[in-house]
């Protein structure tokens, strides 16, 4: 199914009736949800975690919490974080509690319409009942703002919503998160929060031209980033090239100090002071554990028996692994 | 070849060098480029120390200290004149149309420079049992630890700022440990360390383009 969505993707050649099925075609798993009681501070430590607030906000500009954030510019056009404070009108306030979960899970509107992937979905799939009810109640602590934020500017044919209907099927992949044996607990941790909720892949995995992340470069790095910035190869090899252990990994996440003594600049900078600055110590370390022992499916696409020396010697030759040396 | 044809072709080959590390820069560009590069090697000297990888050198802090406080502020504002960017810099437009946010991060950094050779005689904040208490075992969305919560709800969604983070320097005042309100003589070298690369990364996140 997959394959043949994507050549459908692929060849411009969709007629007008395949439109309108697609338009009709119902995505979201409908289902009844009971809200179970959220924690506030959970809840918080997650829209932290996650980037919500980060992308929400519109920091630079002195914007309210929560009321829509700064334009992301991509190849397809400007996507404008909306106000999701607990407006009815112009934030969220209207959605029932299932229908924020299949929006945060799957991607999918109260309308049954898809969402832009620069609403990094993918990467909550993974997120339990109580994460999103946790998500619920911090989200109603923060003031109401009752204006809009901008709409996109999206251009044709990407302003269609229905396409992204074929984009979800063709390449959302939910976050695969799964417990691996013989691993500690903080590793268990740092792979929850670098294939879910900090989404590190979202920029570190490089991009096909509709916007899908390439399974066999995950964490590679990536040169499709908003502002036309480049991400560099996070995988084991190239992050001990560079000089990163566990200890200054952690402590970079903090800081954005980096073990040669420049610092993060872009939007990984941002990353850390909107995002893994706040985490607990515990968290940013589980996070670097994960990364410089990932599984073996993570390391090379081909390397799945060759030892860690061969995969070494395979992203030298790698030109995403070779990362900022001044 | 003569030998001084080999000789001119060592020198040639050397400025090449030194000039394609900061991507073939010159001028004012390249001076700055040189002082940028001399605080990252002096942020990285003592890094491992402020991570406790290392013992702690007083005296290797206050070199570094002295480092930064020599490329800072005005000495580092100077050295970007308003001008077309050459294709070697990485700076941004942004510096001359938000130069006094710009100006206000280098000024800063001056000022954390100096707070950190005040601090550098205290050493490093006592390190907890911190990754003891990594003992989770139902992997939910939860921070490992259950160590007291460091931010509140209002700190976390962005509705408040942060108690600790220091107050924003508007302008520099006369007594600037004052302006800010904290004394540095107070504080733990790996904290006004950790200050000092926020400053770094505020200023590049802002005005430094990657790569
Ligand atoms: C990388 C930036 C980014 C991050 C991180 C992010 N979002 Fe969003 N979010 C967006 C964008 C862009 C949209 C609009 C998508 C569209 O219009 O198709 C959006 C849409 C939404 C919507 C739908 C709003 C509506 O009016 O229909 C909700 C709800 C939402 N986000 C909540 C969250 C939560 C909760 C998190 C954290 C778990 C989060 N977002 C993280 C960028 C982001
Ligand atoms: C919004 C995009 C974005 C996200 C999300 C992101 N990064 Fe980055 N990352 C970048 C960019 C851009 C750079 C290059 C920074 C620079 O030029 O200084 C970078 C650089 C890095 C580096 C430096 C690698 C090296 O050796 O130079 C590390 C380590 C890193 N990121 C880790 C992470 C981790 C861990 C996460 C998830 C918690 C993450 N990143 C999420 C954009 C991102
Ligand atoms: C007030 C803003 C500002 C502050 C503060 C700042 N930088 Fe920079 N930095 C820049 C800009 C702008 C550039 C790009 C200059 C160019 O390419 O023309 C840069 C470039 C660099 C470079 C690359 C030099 C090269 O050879 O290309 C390094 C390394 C660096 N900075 C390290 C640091 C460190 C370490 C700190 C903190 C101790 C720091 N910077 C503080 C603005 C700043």
């Amino acid at each position: 199914m997959r394959g043949l969505i994507r050549a459908a993707l692929a060849s411009a050649g969709l007629g007008m009736v395949a439109i309108a099925v697609i338009a009709r075609w119902p995505i979201a798993e409908s289902r009844d949800l009971p809200a179970p009681d959220g924690d506030a501070y959970r809840g918080a430590y997650l829209a932290r975690s996650a980037g919500c607030v980060a992308c929400h906000t519109n920091t630079a500009a002195g914007g309210a919490a929560l009321a829509g954030g700064k334009a992301l510019t991509t190849p397809f056009g400007s996507f404008v974080p909306p106000n999701i404070t607990a407006d009815p009108v112009h934030g969220i306030g209207d959605m029932t509690f299932a229908e924020f979960a299949a929006a945060l899970r799957q991607g999918v509107r109260p309308d049954g319409k898809a969402y832009y992937p620069a609403f990094p979905y993918e990467f909550y799939a993974d997120f339990s009942d109580q994460d999103i009810a946790d998500l619920w109640a911090a989200i109603r602590t923060v003031p109401s703002i009752a204006e809009p934020a901008p709409a996109h500017d999206v251009r044709f044919p990407f302003n269609m919503r229905w396409g992204l209907k074929l984009w979800r099927a063709a390449y959302m992949k939910p976050a695969d998160i799964s417990p691996v044996l013989g691993k500690s607990d903080a590793w268990i941790r740092g792979q929850e929060l670098v294939r879910g909720a900090a989404h590190c892949a979202a920029c570190h995995t490089g991009r096909n031209i509709f916007g899908g992340l390439k399974d066999s470069e995950a964490l590679a790095g990536s040169d499709s980033l908003p502002e036309g910035e480049t991400a560099p190869s996070i995988r084991p090899e190239a992050l001990k090239t560079n000089g990163w252990t566990v200890a200054n990994l952690t402590y970079a996440l903090k800081t954005s100090v980096m073990p040669n003594g420049d610092v993060f600049g872009g939007s990984m900078a941002e990353v850390v002071q909107t995002g893994t600055a706040f985490l607990d110590e515990g968290d940013r370390e589980a996070i670097a554990t994960y990364l410089l022992d990932p599984p073996e499916a993570t390391r090379t696409a081909s390397g799945a028996g060759a030892s860690k020396n061969s995969a070494a010697v395979e992203l030298a030759g790698d030109p995403v692994a070779e990362t900022n040396e001044n | 070849m003569t030998r001084y044809n080999i000789f001119g072709a060592l020198v040639l080959s050397a400025i090449g060098a030194a000039a394609l590390a900061h991507n073939g820069a010159t001028g004012v560009v390249m001076e700055r480029m040189m002082g940028m590069s001399a605080m990252r090697d002096a942020m990285r000297d003592i890094a491992p120390m402020m991570q406790g990888q290392a013992d702690y050198d007083e005296m290797a802090v206050q070199a570094a200290a002295a480092v930064l406080q020599q490329h800072a502020g005005k000495t580092m504002t100077q050295l970007f004149p308003e001008e077309a960017i050459p294709a070697a810099s990485y700076a941004r437009p942004e510096i001359w149309s938000n130069w006094e946010r710009f100006s206000a991060l280098a000024d800063e950094l001056n000022l954390y420079a100096e707070a950190l050779a005040m601090a550098a005689p205290n050493g490093l904040v006592p390190q907890t049992a911190m990754t003891g208490a990594m003992n989770s075992m139902d992997h939910g969305n939860m921070p490992m630890q259950s160590a007291p919560k460091r931010f509140s709800v209002a700190e976390l969604m962005g509705v408040e700022p942060l108690k600790d983070a220091a107050p924003a320097i508007a302008s520099p005042a006369a007594d600037e440990t004052q302006a800010v309100g904290i004394d540095f003589k107070m504080m733990a070298a790996d904290d006004v360390f950790e200050k000092v690369g926020q400053t770094c990364a505020s200023c590049h996140s802002a005005f430094r383009k990657g790569k």
